[in-house]
């Protein structure tokens, strides 16, 4: 059978715009893929960098009873209990410098606090609650 | 060998002299001498494709300027080799009133009238005539007892002919160029998508290690949904400590004192002792302009601001 050549360019010419179409598609993917890539990298990055300061209970249980054996709070009497995935904190009375140190070393490390409440009670005296994530 | 399938189709003869009709049908065509070029050639060779190669050069010089197409078949120990300008014979047929997308089948009178015992008559002028095997054109004067054309029983021969303006518009050697070229670039293309294609793959892969490389879940879904827990508990953090780093290095007046700092569920509360409440909302005002969502009251000689996370 003798084949028009007008119908084998036609068909030529159509698998041509079909291949051509299927590498315009390919190549937006490609480049869709790779910054997606990018993003990804950036996002699991940034996962690993916020999972070590804020979620790591290790790490923060460690800091914490780090900072509660410091000698400068042994004045506050600092009383520690545990309720829920909580740390709480009470001191009853505390004096300015070692509220202050106390204060200075939570709000300067990765704790991530949920409620605190620091009143003063006279000129050089203090009571607070804190509520910590752990 | 028939095996039955013959075209129902109407036959129909065509002669420069034949006359014009509009038909919208299907119709087999058989071509008048005088549309094509006929030679009987003996030729040492067993096979038609052999022949079909040599047929320019036998009808060389015979024919004049233009573009052929030729064909051939054997008959008896000879072959019967045809040429024909394809241009000329559809313009004709177009002419006759035959639309090219109802042809059938196209026959040459050749094939089909080869074993005719008398003349046959096709105009008022002409008739056909069997001439040493070669069916010919005659003027109807030569053989005033041809019988009239019958095509109504005619059984055709298997000897089609195709013909194309294509072969006008470009000979075999550019035809050839042209689909050499396309399908060097459908080559070419359909590479490079694959390549690729085969990228976009290998970059998904990547994607799924940059998780396990981290110690994540499998899935973006996943992933997006912890960074933006993460993200929430980094951003309140963050916010708290700038509201108590501005609240703890105000500078109150010498009567003024910080009596309570605290933090509830969605709130810091800064309390001081002060005169009125316009001086406590002046000590406090740079809490007010740097955090917008701010409520302020004064209660028995306490000012007090919360700030909204």
């Amino acid at each position: 059978m003798k084949i028009n050549p007008l119908y084998f360019a036609l068909l030529l010419i159509v698998a041509l715009l079909f291949v051509v179409y299927q590498l315009g598609e390919s190549k937006a993917q490609l480049r869709e893929s790779k910054n997606a890539l990018v993003k990804v990298e950036g996002m699991a990055e940034e996962i690993d960098a916020l999972k070590r300061a804020w979620d790591n209970p290790k790490t923060t249980t460690a800091a914490l009873n780090r900072l509660l054996k410091a000698p400068q709070l042994k004045s506050a009497n600092i009383q520690q209990t545990k309720k829920r995935g909580l740390v709480i904190l009470t001191s009853k009375k505390a004096d300015l410098k070692a509220t202050n140190y106390f204060f200075v070393k939570l709000f300067n490390g990765a704790f991530i606090l949920q409620k605190f409440d620091v009143k003063r009670l006279d000129d050089e005296s203090l009571s607070f609650h804190v509520e910590i994530r752990s | 060998m028939d095996f039955g399938f013959r075209s129902k189709a109407k036959a129909f003869f065509v002669d420069v002299d034949s006359s014009s009709y509009l038909l919208d049908e299907p119709v087999n065509v058989i071509l008048s001498p005088s549309m094509y070029w006929v030679k009987r050639v003996t030729l040492p060779v067993k096979y038609l494709r052999e022949v079909k190669s040599l047929i320019p050069s036998l009808f060389e010089e015979n024919l004049p300027d233009g573009k052929y197409s030729y064909s051939a078949y054997k008959d008896g120990d000879n072959f019967l080799i045809f040429a024909y300008n394809d241009k000329e014979v559809l313009d004709l047929i177009a002419e006759k009133g035959i639309s090219s997308a109802n042809i059938n089948n196209i026959y040459l009178a050749q094939s089909e009238f080869d074993t005719i015992d008398a003349s046959i008559k096709i105009s008022e002028k002409s008739v056909l005539s069997l001439q040493n095997g070669v069916i010919v054109k005659l003027p109807s004067v030569l053989a005033p007892e041809a019988a009239a054309l019958d095509l109504e029983r005619h059984t055709f021969s298997n000897q089609t002919i195709h013909l194309t303006r294509f072969n006008q518009i470009a000979d075999k050697k550019s035809q050839m160029v042209f689909a050499s070229i396309l399908g060097f670039l459908i080559v070419m293309f359909t590479t490079e998508w694959l390549i690729t294609s085969s990228k976009v793959s290998t970059i998904m892969e990547k994607q799924g290690e940059v998780f396990s490389s981290h110690n994540l879940p499998s899935t973006s879904f996943q992933n997006e949904a912890i960074h933006a827990k993460l993200n929430t508990i980094f951003e309140r953090q963050s916010r708290i400590r700038d509201i108590l780093n501005l609240a703890l290095t105000i500078k109150l007046k010498p009567e003024e004192q910080l009596q309570r700092v605290s933090l509830e569920k969605n709130k810091v509360i800064i309390a001081i002792t002060t005169a009125s409440e316009t001086s406590g909302a002046k000590s406090l005002s740079k809490l007010k302009k740097e955090f917008k969502r701010t409520s302020a009251r004064f209660e028995d000689g306490s000012y007090i601001m919360e700030i909204q996370l």
